[in-house]
């Protein structure tokens, strides 16, 4: 798949317990700011998906913020993917994408 | 394992953009899962939970709860991306919201066929639930009921039907009696189940009661719930009697006596029982299972056995 | 619980929500342009208001749970709904207000500490690098990073020094402040206000004065940005507010800059200009005095000048500007100034000034 183009400021998920809240921007080349509950245990594996699914929608340059509310990793990556799409104004997911 | 015939007396709504409720979703035992993508959830977060349902039935543990997604309709502009990911993410049910005929069936199935071939999912994997909302919907209940092989039951939407009607809901129910008939008749003739609407007083627990067993006493199999807390009153006035199920338990005992005679004739207290007497027995049974009413493994096989 | 939307108040919503701001003793303020409310009633309708937020450009304010309801995790509603909201809007960089006990709860919820004033109040904002991508902005205009094009004349036993101006626009009385600061210190900040509320914009502001000082090679005029007397470090002095609210802004703006700014440009002293006439000002002022040399860093109170025995003003060079009386300009104001007033190019500031001679605007500029 051609890689993804960060265009407008894409927000993503609430605050809710259980639940992320991400915000995508431009940037050049990808930085993480991680915000969660819990970032002493997860941390790593947090940062480890956002780089993943960012590799997987091709999007090499973004700042994405990441306020976690101790949300299972398929929500984080839902939200992900959301915030990125919302943020590249496309409406159509390609599911084939999608493991 | 899911199948047309299991019980689904309670079929949980589960709001589809709501990260908290779909994690816990299955800790409650409901019978069914309904994962909604249609009126729970703003079209400003459409996408959002069409992507965290999608993840969800992708990656979670639902403990062998049965999962069905009410989807958006096809004429909104989120009803053919629903489909589109739903497929993909097996669910055992789609469900459609206000079903007026029976081509707003074959219209959906078209679209779910053609995703299935298109993901190596062989055809007739994802199976179907039509929800009726409308006065039109009544009237071609059957129609509805016997439209796809797919279906595995229909369901009523009462609130939409009333205001259609240009009436509202009453703690009777006067109002829906002819719909819910309409209904409850046309999956019977049909084969398949009668799912009832919601009740959304949540803290009428008295009201819940009542509306639970007169659909009971119609014929329906269940109801859609709007809260865990409304599950156990449900399954409360669908379990049967001790009397109820001491009676079943005599007739599979007549069925385990008909077969080791290798006779076609079961015969309980002297008098023949046919065939509706039989299927009520398992019926009986099976809620008796569900519910934790009969507890050893071994009537459970009987009754597999005795199928 | 239902959740509600306001975004354009009438009687009846302002009331939901000071029901609830009342029970926090929290004030309504008269800029909010919308609010999140929610009510603890069933869904049809909106009864017994429980929880509710408000904005006004991008700053989240007048927050507050019902005590009944606390800790049911309203908060986490209230900022996802309002994020939301105004992102919709097109603002995504947001500032929030709140009181120093629930910093930790807006923590929890994307919110970064900017300042807080002991027992008043905290200011938060959601970018995790706003604050300090400001600073890092500002070391780029650092006096001595260049090296060889620091002014022969600077002198390392003066201060390096800071003045926040408006300059609508800009005038003698201000080349003549700067320009004393200038002589008495090795370098000299001037933060050029960019809240675009007055009637001449920003960038005309900002331009007239880096014109009008170019000539002073140890001055560097910078856009104050978000983080110095905004509307986000200091509403109040945008509008009309209680005593105790522009008090606590005034602390919260002079807390960010001896706190963040001036380290991060080495500043240790503060030019004022002197506030005859302005309330919200000369309390502004007298904070800085209290709390700066607190902080080390001196405060200098420069009189105003006075062109033919009156302190020129730059709500005088408007109200000629708009009598179109321009030799009565040509007397206040540096060249660059009345070339840019002459031009033509500043004609639609004619029609702000007007509505603010009529007494359109709640607060007129005390340091101009």
């Amino acid at each position: 798949m051609e890689g993804m183009k960060i265009l407008d400021t894409g927000i993503a998920g609430t605050l809710e317990s259980s639940d992320v809240m991400i915000t995508i921007k431009k940037h050049s080349g990808v930085e993480i700011e991680l915000n969660s509950i819990v970032e002493k245990q997860f941390g790593r594996q947090i940062r480890e998906v956002v780089r993943q699914v960012l590799e997987q929608l091709g999007v090499k340059d973004a700042l994405v913020v990441v306020q976690d509310k101790g949300a299972l990793e398929c929500v984080l990556r839902a939200r992900l993917i959301t915030a990125v799409y919302r943020s590249a104004g496309l409406a159509e997911v390609q599911w084939e994408v999608f493991a | 394992m899911m199948s047309e015939n299991r019980l689904r007396r309670t079929m949980l709504y589960v709001p589809g953009n709501n990260a908290g409720m779909i994690r816990d979703a299955a800790i409650y035992q409901s019978d069914s899962i309904m994962f909604d993508l249609e009126d729970s959830v703003s079209y400003r977060e459409k996408d959002a939970a069409r992507l965290l349902v999608y993840y969800s039935l992708r990656t979670l543990d639902f403990e062998g709860i049965e999962t069905v997604v009410r989807i958006n309709g096809l004429d909104t502009p989120y009803g053919r991306e629903d489909i589109k990911a739903m497929v993909k993410a097996r669910p055992f049910a789609i469900r459609l919201p206000k079903t007026e005929t029976a081509q707003d069936v074959l219209d959906v199935e078209t679209l779910i066929a053609a995703e299935e071939q298109k993901n190596g999912i062989p055809i007739g994997t994802t199976r179907m639930m039509a929800a009726i909302e409308s006065p039109l919907g009544v009237l071609n209940a059957y129609a509805i009921a016997t439209s796809s092989k797919r279906l595995i039951g229909i369901a009523i939407g009462a609130e939409d039907y009333v205001t259609s009607m240009k009436t509202s809901r009453s703690p009777d129910g006067v109002e829906l009696m002819f719909a819910r008939g309409m209904l409850v008749t046309a999956a019977r003739a049909a084969g398949i189940g009668a799912f009832d609407t919601v009740y959304s007083d949540l803290n009428n627990e008295e009201g819940l009661r009542k509306e639970v067993e007169l659909i009971k006493q119609l014929g329906f199999d269940g109801k859609s719930i709007i809260s865990p807390r409304q599950i156990a009153i449900v399954h409360d006035v669908f379990n049967p009697t001790p009397k109820q199920i001491a009676n079943a338990k005599m007739v599979l005992q007549a069925i385990e006596e008909a077969k080791a005679k290798g006779s076609g004739v079961i015969a309980l207290n002297g008098k023949m029982i046919d065939k509706p007497i039989v299927d009520r027995a398992m019926h009986t049974l099976d809620l008796a299972i569900a519910s934790g009413l009969i507890e050893d493994a071994r009537t459970a096989m009987e009754v597999s056995n005795a199928r | 619980m239902v959740i509600r939307l306001v975004s354009r108040h009438t009687q009846e919503t302002q009331a939901d929500c000071m029901r609830v701001l009342n029970q926090q003793s929290i004030t309504w303020e008269r800029d909010i342009e919308g609010s999140i409310v929610i009510y603890d009633c069933p869904e049809g309708m909106y009864e017994n208001p429980v929880a509710t937020g408000s904005y006004s450009g991008n700053v989240i304010k007048c927050i507050a749970v019902s005590k009944n309801v606390a800790g049911t995790g309203l908060a986490q509603n209230l900022i996802t709904e309002l994020v939301n909201e105004l992102h919709l809007l097109g603002r995504d960089h947001l500032f929030l207000f709140t009181k120093p006990e629930n910093r930790r709860i807006f923590a929890e919820l994307g919110f970064h500490p900017i300042a807080t004033v002991h027992n008043l109040v905290t200011l938060m904002e959601n970018d995790p690098r706003g604050l300090k991508d400001y600073l890092r902005s500002l070391a780029e205009f650092r006096i001595g990073n260049e090296g060889a094009s620091l002014s022969s004349g600077s002198n390392t036993s003066l201060p390096v020094s800071a003045i926040v101006v408006n300059c609508n626009p800009f005038t003698l009385g201000h080349r003549a402040i700067i320009g004393q600061a200038a002589s008495e210190s090795s370098a000299l900040y001037v933060f050029v206000v960019t809240e675009d509320s007055s009637e001449f914009r920003t960038e005309d502001r900002l331009r007239l004065v880096r014109l009008g000082v170019q000539d002073l090679g140890n001055v560097r005029v910078l856009p104050a940005g978000s983080y110095v007397i905004s509307r986000q470090t200091f509403p109040s002095y945008f509008l009309k507010s209680e005593k105790i609210v522009q008090e606590s802004h005034a602390r919260l703006d002079c807390t960010i800059f001896k706190d963040s700014i001036a380290p991060a440009l080495g500043i240790t002293c503060r030019y004022i200009g002197e506030e005859p006439f302005c309330p919200v000002t000369r309390n502004y002022n007298e904070v800085l005095a209290e709390l700066l040399p607190l902080a080390g860093i001196e405060c200098r109170i420069i009189p105003r000048f006075a062109h033919a025995g009156r302190a020129v003003s730059a709500s005088d060079v408007r109200r000629l500007f708009v009598m179109g009386d321009m030799p009565g300009v040509r007397a206040l104001v540096p060249d660059c100034t009345y070339d840019f007033l002459n031009s033509g190019a500043a004609d639609y500031a004619l029609q702000r000034i007007f509505g603010d001679i009529h007494g359109q605007q709640a607060h007129v500029w005390g340091s101009d």
